[in-house]
């Protein structure tokens, strides 16, 4: 059974999952100098996990484009459906407030174009 | 080489991770911050210190920061960064984990809050001395569950033909779908249960979408002279369930992220 002894030196062979819901979802919250929005990290965490997945899963694939893409801005034009239908599912179980896709410019994460967009077994 | 005084400068901030009594923060001399240009120091206000370093401000100012959270592989890579600095104070006899995001001017802004937060940090502090916390997860193969189930379901049909044996097989996979979502509930409540036992305290964190076999992801806070019975206790119960098709996996020592609350106040 695996755990870390001590000392720890996870680097990428921690599940981000496991590092993302403590660090972005739990701790002492403390507001700082500069204004998060706190909410926003929670849809972060929740888009990112998708995200995350469908990243790898691409790159399984063996679609990476957007490594080699100049700058993730283009994906901002296009819009994956089926991924925020997704979101939008999680969020009303999670008892979020769904973001407003158009009026929330910062909306920015969007899985690969191609159809590798389905998060892990489903 | 003196640690770098992180005072507030033009285009730079102080990244927060951690508080600890500042009697014990002892930081290693080679951590680096988010902004690896940067070495992790501690910034103290009577007994409590701030593990924090400095980062630029074009990308963690409010505007660039917004736009950077949305960035997948940025926000990893911090997210990441966060978690490996808190890790080197694992061995501090009483850790706080901050969420990730807290930002100041400078040192004087982080004393401040320090000042403004004693009260609460010093009784979080005492709450978690001596404990770190330990991640649990369960899984249990759903396909293989709903099979067993089904095929215990019975024979159906026999003399009334073989539709009828076809909609008697039907009924029993349905059934068996909803009796497997059951019958892993259990499962993980029975295991949550034996390792809460040998914990100070518990907490389940949410289920995975992405991750159906999981049937219990939970984090048990546990005092370091318990550490090597706990992992026994947890060792012990994987045993017992894997002849049932049960899967436990442990990861730890983390820092009490589960524990410290989203206020302060909260155990």
């Amino acid at each position: 059974m695996p755990y870390r002894g001590a000392p720890p030196a996870h680097g990428t062979s921690t599940n981000l999952a496991d590092i993302l819901e403590r660090v972005l979802d739990k701790g002492i919250v403390i507001a700082g100098d500069i204004r998060i929005d706190l909410l926003d990290i929670e849809l972060l965490t929740i888009k990112l996990r998708l995200l995350v997945a469908s990243v790898d899963k691409a790159k399984e694939m063996g679609i990476d484009w957007w490594e080699r893409d100049g700058g993730l801005s283009s994906l901002a034009e296009s819009r994956d459906r089926e991924l925020d239908e997704r979101l939008r599912r999680l969020e009303a179980a999670a008892g979020l407030e769904p973001a407003d896709a158009d009026a929330d410019g910062r909306e920015q994460v969007e899985a690969p174009r191609e159809h590798a967009h389905e998060p892990g077994a489903d | 080489m003196s640690p770098e005084p992180t005072e507030a400068r033009a285009g730079f901030g102080v990244y927060v991770y951690g508080v600890l009594p500042a009697k014990t923060a002892s930081v290693p001399p080679d951590l680096v911050g988010l902004d690896d240009r940067h070495r992790v120091t501690v910034c103290a206000h009577e007994g409590l210190a701030a593990i924090v370093s400095r980062v630029a401000l074009d990308e963690f100012g409010e505007e660039r920061l917004r736009d950077n959270l949305a960035r997948p592989e940025w926000l990893e890579q911090r997210v990441r960064g966060h978690e490996r600095v808190l890790e080197a104070f694992l061995e501090a006899p009483a850790l706080l984990p901050l969420r990730f995001g807290a930002i100041f001017r400078g040192d004087e802004q982080v004393q401040a809050m320090l000042a403004e937060n004693a009260d609460a940090f010093a009784a979080a502090l005492e709450r978690m001395r001596g404990r770190r916390e330990w991640s649990v997860k369960a899984f249990v193969d759903r396909q293989a569950l709903i099979e067993q189930l089904a095929a215990s379901g019975g024979a159906g049909g026999g003399a009334r033909g073989e539709g009828h044996a076809y909609f008697a097989r039907k009924q029993r996979e349905r059934d068996a779908r909803e009796r497997a979502h059951t019958v892993a509930a259990a499962l993980a409540e029975e295991l949550h249960e034996t390792l809460a036992e040998a914990a100070s305290a518990d907490t389940y964190l949410p289920a995975r979408s992405d991750a159906p076999d999981l049937v219990l992801n939970a984090a048990y806070l546990v005092e370091r002279a318990q550490e090597s019975s706990f992992l026994r206790v947890v060792q012990e119960a994987a045993r017992e369930r894997q002849p049932g098709g049960m899967r436990v996996e442990i990861t730890g020592p983390w820092p009490p992220y589960s524990f410290v609350g989203r206020d302060e106040d909260a155990p």
